[in-house]
């Protein structure tokens, strides 16, 4: 106790390497004056296998795997219940009878260590043997396992009175025995799958769902890791390696031409992002790869002594596993994934097939919509927090390093730069040849496209963060003062409007109305020819987010937490939707669907209509970007630094 | 909040560094222009090409003509209307502007006549001393938002009404319309009318909050049976009824010139639709379209008061 007490204060990744560095057992230790240690299989995470021997057998050498987790929790009554917690998993583990499954001998705690002692299995993983055949297998031997591990997760997704979950199947985790058998291994982190219950992340990225992120495992989670371990095995495409959730853009067969069509839609249905488009669970799998194999050769499953009603028709597994509740609230698969070296905090801008995206990294990035493939890069000499704008051959971008830049959107070459008085957070708007933005230096400028020359700038007494909404007779842009402007294209103001803080949303024109969130949380409809409000609309707290209109549906986020959808012609509120963060980003409108990013980490698409969940994404970072949506694609940056691209 | 913002816009790591593009050299012929290099004679390029502005009316208008008639079968006319216009000329002028409104009272005690002359002067006093007179005194001063102002207005009515007729069950509905140039504000209760006439069509600017008018927006009454059903007066939302008030508003903006018709239901409740439309449209003097349409009313039964406010506006 004494030594984790002053290891505490080390920090919790040193305190791991010494724990796992100095407190290993040592070959000939006893434990429970019965398994001998033998010497060291494995070091996991959060603990260490061991070879032992069984002394109570003294006369044969009776073999066992002992697992040693370490309790490193602190806090004397969570401590406790971890405790508990493996006692209960132990026990669940020692009442298994499956021939793939290693049979749990024995397990108990001692002091700060608790141990399951397992059968020692002869064989190496299926990891192993992959990297020994040269990274890449055959369709038949693969099948034929698949066939065995489908069959000891049907074990598990049959099991009463709730299904259990592996939740980490992976060819590390998966062994051929020496008798060519394989077994799942590795069972420390199994939970018993209760509905809704959602827990901490277990699993290993690349094998694991999206819906394993969140917590949820399903028996769908086992068919995804199953999907993930099968497409790592014949295409020899390691999935930690690979963007996320990117299966699909990695057919098999283009790495293993021999893979039959069937086998590889079989697959790929494991490897649906969605989980209702998923097989529900390892027997339905089981039963999709014996059409494949044909009848004569699934007849292994026979000898592992399995009654077939537990095979095929079995006491329903699929209604053990309360799905509903879990569809309605589906996720995306990104179609790509794009990874700067800073946060993104603009939103995209997309024209003809390409992807234009600033970061703070300082670039300007240039993708293929379809690929996400890089296709130019331009480095500003500051962070760029402005969305791109796209008019004809050009593309323009402001930095905070004071500059609009307008680069040859083909290939990224600088056609010119203007230099303003201070950093620029203003997004440019381009309109009959002309570009018009605002600066810090609390002008807002017109610029001929053509040749990089001021038309003129007016001044707007204070920071213009906002980013000007251009029409055929007037610019409307708010001042961080809280000012909104109207001034026609000679720079003239028409007239401007006063908010109680500053206006850093961007004002939205239609329907001859103007729309603006302000500082002071309240958002605005004015008339766009006189400037007289004509409605307001209370949030709680500050609004950065810019509206969007469709129709006569108003959507715009505010900081509280929510995104509101409005009556344009009333101010009256339609419904609203709570994130967990803030919702500074704006929403981007879409057919009948909204889609916005939160600083809680998601992005979200709901139904226009009603306010419901589409879909949403999580990302590894806030997301204050704004989609852009083109090409059945959203595209949304966040601050764990990558552009997605997401299916609508 | 403020984490968030300093990140947005505080965030200078590193910008002292110079620009350096690695992957796309500078065009030679990139042209650094200096911020002070700003010439507004080019101001007419900007303009050059665009279509031309929608040719303004030499003198903004607003004309009006209102009808109240007490029917053919009726012994009290109970609705009320008011109608409002003020143009100013010189230097400066201050926008067209026109307020309008019809209201249709009911029950009571046969009270229906007060309930709907008090609710639309209390509207017309609420809109006119929070919007027009500020106006007039001080053109400069931002305008308070012209739903709220319309909505409180109304609000204020509903209690108005309920304070001067206590214990009685006096109601009325309620369509006001205020016209500022070129935008429309309606404020709505009951099943008065609110059409716009423009560019060949006739659009119902209002819903009638009345059980038969629920009933066809759900499809289970065609416009034939509602046109007759008995409960065709009912209405679930009136002035003064009620301790809560729920106020429909609306707004849009106006074409250059049209027609605007607000109506009590002894009017659009006894000619088809196709019939009110075609009187309404009719060209020639305002006043000779007003009294066809009442005179249509009566024809067809007049067994209610009929009301009409026409509004020929241009700008």
């Amino acid at each position: 106790m004494m030594a984790a007490a002053t290891k505490q204060a080390a920090g919790p990744r040193e305190v791991q390497t010494q724990l796992s560095s100095k407190s290993h057992l040592k070959p000939g230790n006893l434990l429970q004056e019965r398994y001998q240690i033998l010497g060291l299989l494995g070091v996991g995470g959060f603990s260490t296998v061991y070879q032992a021997r069984d002394m109570r057998f003294p006369t044969v050498s009776r073999l066992c795997a002992v697992k040693e987790m370490i309790n490193q929790v602190t806090d004397p009554r969570l401590r406790e219940m971890a405790v508990r917690s493996f006692e209960r998993e132990a026990a669940l583990l020692a009442t298994l009878d499956h021939p793939a499954l290693p049979t749990v001998y024995d397990y108990f705690s001692e002091g700060e260590r608790s141990y399951l002692v397992l059968e020692y299995i002869r064989g190496r993983d299926l990891e192993a043997i992959l990297t020994e055949r040269g990274g890449k297998l055959d369709s038949k031997t693969v099948l034929e396992w698949a066939l065995q591990i489908c069959e000891v997760l049907s074990y598990l997704h049959g099991h009463q009175p709730r299904p259990i979950v592996f939740r980490d199947v992976k060819p590390s985790n998966l062994m051929l025995d020496s008798r060519e058998r394989i077994r799942l291994i590795d069972f420390g982190i199994a939970k018993v799958f209760q509905a809704l219950e959602r827990g901490t992340m277990v699993g290993t990225e690349g094998y694991a769902p999206p819906e394993q992120y969140r917590g949820e495992a399903t028996p769908a989670v086992d068919v995804y890791g199953l999907g993930a371990t099968l497409h790592h095995l014949l295409t020899g495409q390691d999935p930690r390696m690979e963007a996320p959730f990117s299966f699909a853009e990695r057919p098999i067969h283009a790495a293993n031409p021999a893979i039959s069509p069937a086998l590889e839609a079989i697959i790929m249905r494991c490897l649906s992002y969605k989980v209702e488009d998923r097989f529900r669970d390892a027997l339905a799998v089981r039963e999709a790869l014996s059409m494949v194999v044909g009848p004569t050769t699934s007849g292994w499953v026979g000898q592992m002594g399995m009654p077939a009603s537990t095979l095929v028709g079995g006491p329903g597994v699929a209604t053990a596993v309360p799905l509903t509740g879990l569809v309605t609230e589906t996720t995306r698969q990104p179609v790509w994934v794009f990874e700067c070296g800073d946060e993104i905090r603009s939103g995209p801008a997309v024209a003809d097939g390409l992807v234009f995206a600033g970061s703070y990294d300082k670039y300007l990035y240039a993708l293929n919509a379809q690929s996400g493939q890089l296709q130019w890069q331009y480095k500003t000499a500051g962070s760029v927090a402005t969305t791109p704008a796209v008019y004809k051959e050009y593309v323009l971008v402001g930095s905070a390093d004071k500059h609009l830049y307008c680069l040859r959107r083909r290939n990224g070459i600088l056609v010119w730069r203007l230099t303003t008085g201070g950093p620029i957070y203003s997004s440019p708007k381009a309109h009959l040849d002309h570009a018009f933005f605002g600066s810090e230096d609390s002008y807002l400028y017109a610029i001929q496209l053509g040749n990089g020359r001021l038309v003129w700038k007016a001044t707007a007494h204070s920071p213009v963060r906002s980013s000007p909404w251009v029409t055929d007779e007037r610019v409307f842009v708010g001042s961080e003062a809280g000012y909104l402007f109207c001034l026609d294209l000679t720079g003239q103001v028409k007239w401007q409007f006063q908010a109680r803080r500053a206006i850093t949303s961007s004002p939205v024109v239609a329907n001859d109305m103007v729309f603006l969130g302000a500082m002071d949380g309240l958002v605005y409809a004015l008339d766009a020819n006189s400037g007289w409000a004509i409605w307001r609309f209370r949030t709680r707290r500050p609004i950065i987010s810019t509206p969007a209109v469709q129709g006569e549906t108003l959507l715009i986020g505010s900081s509280d937490g929510h995104l509101y959808a409005l009556d344009a012609l009333s101010g009256r509120q339609l419904w609203l939707f709570k994130t967990e963060g803030q919702v500074t980003s704006s929403p981007a409108v879409w057919q009948n669907a909204v889609y916005f990013g939160s600083t809680d980490g998601f992005i979200y698409s709901l139904d226009i209509r009603k306010g419901e969940v589409r879909w949403r994404f999580q990302t590894g970072g806030l997301v204050v970007s704004s989609p852009a949506v083109a090409n059945g694609m959203v595209f949304v940056g966040s601050a764990d630094k990558k552009l997605y691209a997401l299916p609508v | 909040m403020r984490g968030l913002m300093q990140k947005w816009f505080a965030n200078n790591k590193n910008e002292e560094e110079p620009a350096a593009p690695l992957v796309v050299e500078e065009d030679e012929t990139a042209v650094t222009v200096p911020r002070e290099a700003w010439a507004l004679e080019d101001t007419q390029k900007i303009l050059a090409g665009r279509p031309a502005a929608e040719p303004a009316a030499a003198e903004p208008m607003i004309q009006v003509v209102r009808r109240s008639h007490l029917g053919a079968v009726r012994e009290r006319n109970e609705d009320s209307c008011l109608a409002f216009v003020s143009l100013t000329g010189g230097q400066e002028p201050l926008p067209p502007l026109g307020l309008f409104v019809v209201a249709d009272g009911m029950g009571g005690h046969q009270a229906g006549h007060e309930a709907s002359r008090l609710v639309s002067r209390l509207v017309g006093a609420h809109v006119l001393s929070r919007l027009y007179l500020p106006l007039l005194q001080n053109p400069a001063a931002p305008p308070h938002p012209v739903q709220e102002v319309m909505v409180e207005a109304v609000q204020q009515a509903h209690l108005g009404l309920q304070q001067s007729d206590p214990g009685r069950d006096s109601g009325t509905t309620l369509t006001a319309a205020l016209m500022v140039g070129r935008r429309l504000y309606l404020a709505h209760v009951g099943d008065s009318r609110a059409y716009l006439l423009s560019d060949g069509l006739m659009e119902l600017l209002t819903t009638d909050h009345s059980h038969v008018r629920r009933l066809q927006d759900s499809g289970q009454l065609t416009d034939e049976e509602a046109a007759v059903h008995p409960y065709r007066n009912i209405l679930y939302r009136a002035v003064g009824q009620g301790s809560e008030l729920e106020v429909d508003t609306f707004t849009r903006s106006l074409p250059a010139t049209g027609r605007l018709l607000l109506c009590s239901d002894g009017l659009w409740g006894l000619l088809t639709a196709d019939l009110l439309e075609k009187i309404a449209r009719q060209s020639g003097p305002l006043a000779e379209v007003a009294d066809e349409l009442v005179d249509a009313a009566i024809a067809a039964g007049g067994h209610d008061n009929v009301t009409a406010v026409l509004v020929d506006f241009a700008f």
